[in-house]
């Protein structure tokens, strides 16, 4: 049974970066259970080694984080397996370390490549492997945290914001859960995690009305066993799923069903996203109008459509002002939606990224647009228009294209002006803007 | 903490209010390509009222050293503690009480002693941290405990009555975390400039008029996808109305580039009510002495920067906040700098604030288990007492909890606020009327049925009838409206029986419909002339007012408030029908006594061709129109409207619906003594043609006005015709008060060798002097005066 195109192509949107017309034919083909098979299916997905420039020793740390996030662009605009990106780009606002704080490319490359790396495998190990890279232990602060002064940090958010949610535990297990993880600790001198037992609090702790000696990595394994815990983990975290890759607000229902398809399957990824690409809700028009695209989103879908990639597009130039950088979160909590992607200084940014591209190419005579100045309006608007990856135009879009195409070809002496106007103008159309 | 965040219900609440549904509604589906024009939709920025306090908020990253700041030079303990790094007390600026400003604080020092800084000491919070992150996280959220990511600034915009994108403001490419909120955020305003909406000729026009029409109806694309348009239309609104902003050079320096931004974004008046500022680098842990010190020579350009960029109007009510994430540590360490510490020195600064030493600086002896300072004050004490003063806020709803507030302010601040200064709009003893057709060559009244022809000069006879008296009338105020001129060019109108001037009351370019209310001398016989300077055009002239030696009511300007836009609840006003304003007993007017108001009137969407007319409420609507409009456009005027029996103005709509926004900017005391208005003929005062030399790009051209060609030397105005002749490139001047800052406003622009004149009343600056500014390219300038204000 064929699956309608505009359900596929939402579905490349949000199980990627969004697809050209001629993959959207081509999956439209097909059921819906085979489409989203074909998109989980990451056999031959590549493992990249560490990017060069990350251990370049001619390079600041600064210019080694903008080659890490500019290599990130570029995988992610090129890579076979979309999901696995989108997946890994979801753990990397979930659970996050920053730039700011961290420093050390090396270390962020390293907890990504762990993340990348179970991303669509077991969220339990993705959590376990997570707690102990040595970027979250300097993020939050657990790399010189001692039994005599345990910090709280990393045992706050651990609860608050990676499993279980405001509200699912007490002040108790916050300081229960400091102590368990005290000595686990980054050996500077190495680079590496390091335990050490005298510096761990060995006594008894109560966490969720438990006494014994908890120890840090079994108090995650008790919240993915127990079965009230693991229940509530995964409940909060189908809602955060949910809301990334469909809309914010989960309706409850969902949540609970995907909640029980993640306990399950012991809380491997693909059954759960399986179980929400599948549903219908997936396919509203709540679902398909209720999210805006993240600059990460944005960047990447104008690049895969078009070929650019980041040595033309300068992602990692621009990402602080449009308000996402990679590898560098505003705070702990990572990144939140739709909002806060949409301001007037934000719009600016992308009118002067639009501008900045289109000089930068013009210079070299490969101008993104430029052939398109030799074509009648209607198939210079649709080649402009599938170029960015806008597959499907909404007629205000298309006619406010072309109206101003036609009117700017009328002005004399003003063709100078066409490429560069077609370029902010396709890219600032809403189509763009939106996940 | 992440419960869906941000509801999409919720946030759309809000732009609701950005009359975004209405504008949905008005346009259908049609797709017009928007005309778009810097002149226009200037309603999209609201002013400040005239009371509201103003916040700078200055970021110092990094933890700065308080303790070398604000120097203990009376403590011993210090020059113990410190060793090399002590500033030695005869090398702090004193200021008393033991304490001694940082050498490079110069400025700060006569701040200080003008009574305009509060050193607040001992400032931080419980269980401090020593991360840069957490620790200016916790400053930035400003919450008693626990809630949610948001910023403390950032609550406040959630709760504030202005929607414009401009009220809160970070000069930077990103919004920080504490100006962001639960709904709303800050906007970000690159130092540099913001290119999208900044241009002002015809392919960027059309382009801004692509990107503005997305927004004229639904995108298709659901909520989000109106929204993103909608944002998109603000950025081009910034973008025009910030162009003051960067019109002219920025200083050297990143401090003071940030500070005369802030300034010149305050000045433009465009309802900007807190801004906040970064500064990074403080994180002194090695070689401290030099690299503090610079930072400190910067910041205090930064200060001075600011206070002398702003207008005295805005400056009275600006404060500025200085907080850093953390101070150091006591002790100096072993090289030469001073690592993360807790307890700081905070700063507040500006007119609004009682100057002076609050709390208690931190012991240099009873110090915390780690040997750093302890607190006595939690920094959140601070915000409440802002919160509370300058911004009008209840801080216990926006902080989470009642913090004991400081007696920081000298509690004038909302209160006492000086009036500002006088608009220069159609000042004078002016003897306003219900409006009165002496022209309309549509319909053949006051003259022949057809247009009038280049260069052709038609009269009017304005004296005796319409409520205008025959005798003792020096010069009469009219609405002139030009419409479907076949050519682009201007109108000049002139006392009948001099020699015609170089001089425009309005310009236009083809089919365009334009209104302006023009001062003229009355001449021979009671008779004004018009004229058009190329192709053809229809006239419709208006008398509304007169000036008389016999007296009259003087104009009282006013910060413009917003009396009526009827995009807020009621909606469109359909055609036909009448609105009325009550203005005598609101915003500040007296009961009585008000002889006329004088309104900035905007016409919004309206669905047809048609006018407004603004007449005395209680009268028949009169054969005239204050506005004229075609479908679609936006099309604002200034109007002089008497008003009826009752203190009511009534906006009649013609045609077709059309939302009616009214701003009041001043109205006429008939008990005043305000300036009065002198007519002269025509005469030269400048030529830049005389001596070859143009005016520059982005330069200024002083000019004396006064001891001059008959000018008195207390003028407090002049009315000039300037004309530009043979400008090199698309731009424009504006006219100013010498000594000003550069207004964000243009007298008249040009395009390449083209002469383009204007009429322009420009207030007399310092010297007795007016400014000349010239965008772009170079241009000659003629001056011409016909008349001032005493």
């Amino acid at each position: 049974m064929a699956t309608p195109a505009v359900d596929v192509a939402h579905l490349l949107r949000r199980a990627g970066f969004g697809g050209t017309g001629a993959e959207i034919n081509s999956f439209a083909s097909q059921d819906l259970p085979q489409v989203v098979d074909h998109l989980l299916n990451d056999a031959g997905a590549p493992q990249p080694g560490k990017p060069a420039a990350v251990a370049d020793p001619n390079k600041s740390e600064w210019e080694q984080f903008h080659a890490l996030g500019n290599w990130w662009f570029d995988h992610m605009a090129s890579s076979p397996m979309p999901l696995l990106e989108k997946a890994t780009l979801f753990w990397h606002g979930h659970v996050t370390a920053a730039y700011k704080k961290v420093g050390q490319p090396d270390y962020l490359w390293r907890m990504h490549a762990t993340q990348r790396a179970n991303a669509l495998g077991n969220i339990r190990t993705m959590m376990q492997k997570s707690a102990i890279e040595p970027a979250m232990l300097v993020y939050l602060d657990n790399a010189f945290s001692v039994d005599s002064s345990p910090n709280q940090n990393f045992a706050r958010e651990l609860l608050e914001l990676f499993l279980l949610g405001v509200g699912n535990y007490g002040e108790t297990e916050v300081e229960s859960c400091a102590r368990a993880w005290s000595g686990h600790n980054l050996n500077e001198g190495t680079g590496q995690y390091e335990f050490r037992g005298n510096d761990h609090d060995s006594g008894n702790k109560t966490f969720m009305g438990i006494t014994k000696n908890w120890d840090g990595p079994a108090i995650i394994d008790f919240l993915f066993d127990d079965p009230t815990q693991r229940m509530k983990v995964a409940t909060f975290l189908s809602a955060k799923l949910w809301s990334f890759f469909a809309h914010p607000g989960p309706p409850a229902n969902i949540v609970s069903d995907l909640a029980n398809v993640m306990v399950a399957a012991s809380f491997e990824m693909k059954p759960v996203l399986r179980a929400l690409f599948l549903r219908p809700e997936f396919y509203s028009s709540q679902a398909k109008e209720g999210l805006v695209r993240s600059p990460v989103e944005f960047f990447v879908g104008i690049m895969r459509a078009s070929g650019l990639r980041s040595a033309d597009a300068a992602p990692m130039q621009f990402s602080d002002g449009f308000g996402q950088e990679p590898f560098n979160p505003p705070n702990v909590s990572g990144w939140r939606p739709n909002k806060y992607w949409l301001s007037a200084g934000t719009s600016g940014q992308k009118a002067s990224w639009a501008a900045n591209l289109h000089y930068r190419l013009s210079d070299q005579s490969r101008d993104v647009f430029r052939d398109l100045v030799a074509l009648p309006v209607p198939q210079a608007v649709d080649n402009a228009l599938a170029r960015v990856g806008v597959t499907a135009a909404s007629p205000r879009s298309k006619a406010t294209v072309t109206e101003w195409l036609i009117a700017q070809r009328a002005a004399p002496y003003e063709d100078y002006f066409e490429t560069f106007g077609l370029t902010t103008l396709v890219m600032l159309l809403p189509e763009l803007q939106l996940a | 903490m992440l419960s869906s965040d941000i509801e999409t219900e919720h946030a759309l609440k809000l732009l609701s209010r950005r009359h975004f549904l209405q504008a949905m509604g008005a346009t259908g589906a049609g797709i017009a390509l928007g005309t778009y024009s810097r002149d226009l939709e200037a309603y999209a920025a609201t002013p400040l009222p005239p009371s509201d306090g103003i916040l700078v908020v200055l970021l110092l990253g990094g933890g700065n050293d308080g303790m070398n700041t604000v120097v203990p030079i009376a403590n011993g303990a210090y020059y113990d503690k410190r060793k090399s790094l002590a500033l030695p007390a005869n090398q702090t600026i004193g200021i008393g009480q033991g304490f001694g400003l940082h050498p490079k604080l110069t400025y700060l020092k006569t701040l200080y002693d003008q009574g305009h800084v509060a050193l607040v000491h001992g400032v931080g919070y419980a269980n401090p941290s020593l991360s840069h992150f957490d620790s200016m996280a916790t400053w930035m959220r400003g919450q008693a405990s626990g809630g949610s990511f948001s910023g403390w600034l950032g609550r406040w915009l959630d709760g504030a009555a202005d929607t414009s994108p401009l009220h809160m403001v970070n000069i930077g490419v990103n919004v920080p975390l504490h100006l962001t909120g639960q709904v709303r955020s800050a906007s970000s305003m690159s130092p540099w400039g913001m290119d999208l909406g900044s241009e002002n000729d015809a392919p960027h026009n059309r382009l801004y008029g692509a990107i503005r029409s997305l927004s004229d109806a639904s995108s298709g694309l659901g909520p989000w996808g109106d929204t993103i348009t909608r944002v998109e239309r603000d950025a081009l609104d910034i973008g025009r109305d910030v162009v003051s902003v960067f019109a002219s050079k920025l200083p050297d320096g990143d401090m003071a580039r940030d500070m005369t931004v802030a300034a010149r974004l305050i000045n433009a008046n465009l309802g900007v009510r807190v801004v906040s500022v970064g500064q990074d680098g403080y994180d002194t842990h090695s070689n401290q002495a030099t690299e503090h010190g610079k930072l400190l020579g910067e910041l205090d350009a930064g200060l001075r920067a600011l206070y002398a960029g702003l207008e005295p109007r805005f400056a009275n009510r600006t404060t500025v906040l200085v907080i850093s994430e953390f101070g150091r540590e006591p002790s100096a360490n072993d090289s030469a700098g001073t690592d993360h510490g807790t307890t700081n020195t905070t700063m507040l600064i500006g007119p609004p604030v009682a100057g002076g030493m609050y709390g208690q600086a931190p012991s240099w002896s009873d110090l915390d288990d780690n040997d750093r300072f302890k607190s006595s004050l939690d920094f959140r004490s601070i915000y409440a007492t802002v919160l509370d003063k300058v911004l009008g806020a209840d801080h216990q709803q926006i902080l989470g909890a009642n913090y004991e507030t400081l007696p920081l302010f000298s509690g004038a601040l909302l209160e006492g606020v000086p009036a500002p200064p006088p608009i220069p709009v159609v000042p004078g003893r002016l003897l306003p009327v219900t409006p009165t057709r002496k022209l309309d060559t549509r319909e053949g009244n006051g003259g022949p049925q057809a247009k009038f022809q280049a260069n052709v000069e038609e009269t009017v006879y304005v004296l005796g009838v319409g409520g205008v008296p025959a005798q003792d009338v020096t010069a009469v105020v009219m609405n002139v409206t030009v419409t479907d001129p076949t050519n682009a060019g201007f109108i000049t109108v002139w006392p009948t029986g001099e020699a015609k001037p170089n001089a425009s009351s309005l310009n236009f370019v083809p089919n365009q419909t334009v209104p302006n209310l023009v001062m003229s001398k009355v001449g021979a016989n009671g008779r004004v002339s018009l004229a058009v300077s190329d192709g053809a055009a229809n006239l419709i002239a208006d008398v509304v007012g007169y000036f008389s030696k016999a007296g009259g009511s003087s104009l009282v300007p006013m910060t413009p408030i917003r009396v009526r836009d009827t995009r807020d609840d009621e909606g469109k006003v359909g055609p036909g029908k009448t609105i009325d304003v009550q203005m005598t007993g609101i915003a500040g007017l007296p009961a009585s006594g008000v002889s006329a108001v004088v309104l900035n009137v905007t016409v919004n969407e309206p669905t047809n061709a048609g006018f407004v007319t603004v007449y005395p409420t209680g009268e028949a609507v009169p054969t005239a129109s204050s506005l004229n409009f075609s479908a679609g456009l936006t099309v604002p005027n200034l109007v002089v409207a008497k008003l009826g029996p009752t203190g009511a103005v009534s906006f009649f709509n013609s045609d077709g619906s059309s939302h009616i926004i009214v701003d009041l900017l001043g109205w006429y005391d008939v008990s005043g003594s305000g300036p009065a208005a002198s007519a002269s003929s025509p005469q030269r005062l400048m030529d830049t043609r005389d001596t070859k030399t143009k005016v520059g790009a982005d330069s200024t051209y002083e000019l004396k006005v006064t001891g001059v060609a008959g000018v008195p030397d207390d003028a407090k105005a002049v009315v000039l015709n300037v004309t530009a002749v043979d400008p090199t490139e698309t731009g424009f001047l504006t006219v100013y008060p010498a000594g000003r800052a550069l207004p964000n406003a243009s007298n008249l622009n040009f395009t390449p060798g083209r002469t383009v004149p204007n009429q322009v009343i420009a207030t007399v600056g310092d010297g007795g002097k007016i400014a000349i500014y010239n965008k772009r390219g170079t241009t000659h300038v003629i001056c011409d005066l016909v008349g001032w204000y005493v």
